[in-house]
């Protein structure tokens, strides 16, 4: 028999986020709930449990900027860490406990093991306060897609999270994020962004059920991200730059419907030629804007987008010669697509 | 037969890899294919090939016809590859993700096609995938990425018609985001 462990039990640490006293923008809100679900997401792979508090009995503090500093001051002077969340797209993170949204899982996670060193020095015991069993991931429109994106960075593929409706689960999610399961009807629901009306809560459990569809993150990803907003995802920005990366596998995502493809296709297309900005595509890709920002949306929650962070793009266009229709290349287009599609309904 | 002047989209990609499947999916009439026995069974193990080419066509409403080539799969016809590939809408490669030189072959392939015709709509259909793997596509991107290429991979099924359209509707959609002024009228 050998001694028990000390390093099994795990340092508890306790952390508040402050909502700032006036009502600010959605982004505020929205900061601290990223915040929040990265936090649970994290659970078991940081080296302390960070469990949320009052701010009374809390080691570290997490405010927004805006947050008036005399109270900043005050939870200071108790002894805890601040950290700020500045919503300010153009800020400098002031210093390594700042961090400017949309900020990276991987910043997040890090910063924690700081904070939970530096609090080595400083440590008073406490009693361990009871952790939230799970997180409600639907206060707004992205949080679901957050906590999967949040999912995808904490990489822990030893894990997997449950998706519960009102109803119980409806799908599962390997803690890396890169595979999920459901039943074929969650799956039909998911493509169509018909997944919940209800909250969604992820939670964590052994292993998924059995006899349940296999498919891989990105497509769980495309989907509520497609279909989470006909306005941009917070995390975009209107007049920045993007580029594409690689393109997605549009033969296991398109959903079968053909101007949603043809749409897709069409502003991935306008990417890969020339970096735009979602300002610029609107204009250069011919679709109807509810469907460049969807696309741009999903395409951006799963990286196969990134901005660029380099002066004005030149033209990328290298000319070769086709044979040119007497119609024009858009008429004979139509024609082709009206053909295809005729033929695909046989 | 003015091969540079007519409207037409290119399929290649190594023997097997459904060159004839996919054309005989989408085209208009069967395809006209010159299959001889195999006598190559060692580059790939199945009854028929195709020598010279594989022909099909969709004939569209206002008479314009645009036709479909499949470049022979035997290596000692790739001499053809550069005169069919002239000139065309786009070429689409087929890639049999079971072979154990399909990553090879996506490198020679797309480094010889994008080596003649830089700005040529390239498409990348990679069949017979295991979808068990986290992102099976991934080591595809990454071999072309090596050599800072990027286009259009997709996991098909050259044997269902969508899956066939959908290579050509990305060939569609890359030729009109590089058409510099809209035309009159909007799609
Ligand atoms: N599972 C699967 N089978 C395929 C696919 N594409 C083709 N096949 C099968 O693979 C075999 C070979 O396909 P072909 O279309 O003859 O291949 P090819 O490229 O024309 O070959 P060559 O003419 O010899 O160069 C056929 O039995 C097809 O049914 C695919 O995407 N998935
Ligand atoms: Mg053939």
């Amino acid at each position: 028999m050998t001694a028990p462990a000390a390093s099994q039990a795990r340092t508890s640490r306790n952390i508040a986020l402050l909502k700032p006293a006036r009502d600010n923008e959605d982004l505020v809100e929205h900061a601290l709930q990223l915040f929040d679900s990265m936090l649970w997401v994290f659970r078991g792979t940081t080296r302390s449990d960070w469990t949320l508090s009052p701010p009374a009995d809390a080691d570290v503090v997490v405010v927004h900027q805006a947050e008036a500093s005399d109270r900043v001051n005050a939870l200071r002077s108790q002894g805890k860490l601040i950290v700020v969340l500045s919503t300010q797209r153009a800020a400098q993170a002031a210093d390594e406990h700042t961090l400017v949204y949309p900020f990276p899982a991987t910043q997040v996670m890090s910063l924690l093991e700081q904070l939970d060193e530096h609090l080595d020095g400083v440590r008073v015991e406490k009693a361990p306060t009871a952790s939230p069993a799970a997180i409600a991931t639907n206060q707004n429109t992205w949080s679901f897609v957050d906590a999967v994106r949040t999912v995808r960075a904490a990489r822990n593929p030893g894990i997997w999270l449950s998706v519960e409706d009102s109803h119980g689960p409806v799908l599962w999610v390997r803690g890396d994020g890169a595979r999920y399961q459901c039943s074929a009807a969650t799956q039909a629901a998911l493509r169509l962004g018909q997944l919940s009306g209800s909250p969604l809560v992820m939670e964590r459990i052994a292993t998924p059920r059995a006899g349940l569809l296999n498919g891989p993150g990105d497509e769980l990803l495309w989907h509520c991200a497609y279909h989470a907003s006909n306005s941009y995802a917070p995390w975009l920005n209107e007049s920045t730059t993007y580029r594409l990366r690689y393109w997605p596998d549009l033969g296991q995502l398109r959903i079968g419907d053909d101007l949603t493809t043809t749409s897709q296709l069409r502003v991935i297309a306008a990417l890969d030629a020339l970096p735009s900005s979602p300002r610029m595509l609107l204009k250069r890709a011919r679709v109807a804007r509810e469907h460049a920002i969807r696309t741009l949306n999903a395409l951006s929650a799963c990286g196969f987008i990134e901005v660029v962070e380099a002066a004005a793009p030149t033209a990328q266009r290298t000319q070769f010669q086709a044979a040119k229709p007497q119609s024009g290349f858009r008429q004979l287009f139509r024609n082709l697509r009206r053909h295809l599609q005729r033929r695909s309904g046989r | 037969m003015n091969a540079a002047g007519e409207l037409k989209i290119v399929f290649t990609g190594p023997m097997g890899a459904g060159k004839t499947t996919a054309i005989t999916a989408i085209s208009d009439t069967p395809p006209v294919s010159t299959e001889v026995a195999n006598n190559d069974q060692q580059a790939f193990a199945k009854a028929s090939t195709t020598v010279a080419l594989d022909f099909g066509q969709l004939a569209l409403s206002d008479g314009t016809v645009v036709r479909l080539y499949g470049t022979p799969g035997q290596e000692r016809f790739a001499f053809m590859w550069e005169i069919l590939g002239r000139g065309a809408m786009g070429v689409i490669l087929l890639i049999d993700a079971n072979s154990p030189n399909a990553l090879n072959d996506l490198e020679h392939y797309t480094r010889t096609f994008r080596g003649i015709s830089p700005g040529q709509p390239f498409v990348v259909g990679i069949g017979r995938l295991h979808d068990a793997a986290d992102d099976a596509l991934a080591p595809f991107r990454e071999r072309l990425a090596t050599h800072g290429i990027v286009v259009p991979i997709f996991s098909v099924d050259v044997r269902k018609h969508e899956d066939t359209q959908l290579l050509i509707a990305t060939v569609m959609a890359i030729l009109e985001a590089r058409m510099p002024e809209p035309e009159h009228g909007h799609a």
